[in-house]
């Protein structure tokens, strides 16, 4: 490295080239040899709380100047109507919950007209049920087999009115609804 | 005891840095291994001994307080230059705030600290050599003494200084000129 130092140095012409000229400056006796231990000694301080400093303030505060100092200050202050404030983070919570509540009730609207909806279908299914059964066990009633021709009906000038319930029994009408 | 602390090399000292009890061993061995190189570094930037004692106090009281944090892929001496260099700069910038220093250098804060040195004398050449050196600009004076007095490789000095080679060895040119010509004309 010196050698290329030097080459630069000529190929510049300087007059530095060829003799190097060292550092005029003194340093202390021994400095080198206590320099480890300085720095250490120091960063202990630093992490340490061993600082020989008293902590204590050397000024003066008049006797019982903290006991009236609250009183003093209170008393020159205007006073003011206490007005409770609500915090922002009281007034989200509420608007949270007014938020649960409704969201609750909308379900629970829903749910209570969709389980209207289910029985309304299974009355009807019920009813269409029993209807089917009774016209099932009223079709396979002997009966059935010697009921009046509606032909002979037809051509029967006078009907008795027991001859039409009868017809009608039997066929499944039910007279309520006619009455 | 100095030589034997150089036995160390940068790995063993930041492997031994890292187990609790060795702490003190570890950290005295790196200050006996980098302490003259740091302070020689940074004494001629601020000329002063006590001024040079601070800051290299400092700059060891960083490294005792990152040196855990040290990524060994980095060089450690570079490392520790690095951190010299940038607490000498910050030092100086907060001295020089309230002395009017001249952009094309002249340096007078320097120079003033020069003259006040018990031994200086201007006849001699190592004295007529550090006030050609206080002509220089900052970077320049900080280039041109890495490279005389320290030998240091342009590659090492691109990392300490984050500058380009090409701009480093630019730098120690004009530097050589101006100091050339300093002692030339005195």
């Amino acid at each position: 490295m010196k050698e290329e130092i030097n080459d630069e140095l000529n190929i510049l012409n300087s007059s530095l080239a060829g003799s190097k000229v060292g550092m005029p400056y003194n340093v202390p006796q021994g400095y080198f040899s206590d320099l480890a231990q300085n720095v250490l000694s120091n960063t202990e301080i630093g992490s340490s709380n061993s600082l020989p400093i008293y902590k204590d303030m050397p000024h003066q505060v008049p006797s019982s100047y903290f006991d009236g100092l609250a009183k003093e200050v209170t008393s020159k202050v205007a006073p003011k109507k206490e007005v409770r404030l609500l915090s922002f983070t009281t007034i989200r919570w509420a608007a949270a919950a007014m938020l649960l509540m409704m969201v609750g009730a909308a379900i629970t609207v829903s749910l209570q007209r969709q389980n209207e909806g289910k029985n309304k279908a299974e009355v009807a299914f019920v009813v269409a049920d029993r209807d089917i059964e009774a016209y099932f066990a009223d079709n396979a009633k002997p009966e059935m087999t010697s009921l009046p021709d509606i032909s002979d009906l037809t051509n029967t000038t006078e009907v008795e009115p027991k001859e039409i319930i009868y017809y009608l029994d039997q066929t499944g009408w039910d007279t309520e609804y006619y009455n | 005891m100095q030589a034997g602390h150089d036995l160390y090399t940068d790995e063993e000292i930041i492997a031994l840095f890292a187990k609790a009890d060795m702490q003190h061993s570890a950290f005295t061995a790196l200050v006996h291994k980098y302490q003259q190189r740091l302070y020689w570094h940074i004494r001629r930037l601020v000329v002063t001994h006590d001024d040079t004692d601070d800051i290299l106090q400092n700059v060891f009281i960083k490294v005792w307080n990152n040196l855990a944090n040290f990524r060994q892929e980095a060089n450690l001496f570079t490392w520790l230059y690095r951190i010299a260099t940038n607490e000498t700069l910050t030092w100086l910038n907060a001295q020089k705030k309230y002395v009017a220093v001249p952009i094309d250098g002249n340096d007078e804060f320097f120079q003033n600290r020069l003259h006040a040195q018990p031994q200086f004398d201007p006849a001699k050449i190592e004295w007529k050599l550090q006030q050609a050196i206080g002509t220089l600009p900052e970077k320049q004076k900080l280039v041109f003494a890495m490279r005389y007095y320290d030998e240091t490789p342009y590659e090492d000095m691109s990392q300490i200084l984050g500058t380009s080679v090409g701009a480093l060895k630019a730098s120690y040119h004009h530097a050589v000129k101006k100091v050339e010509e300093f002692l030339g004309k005195n």
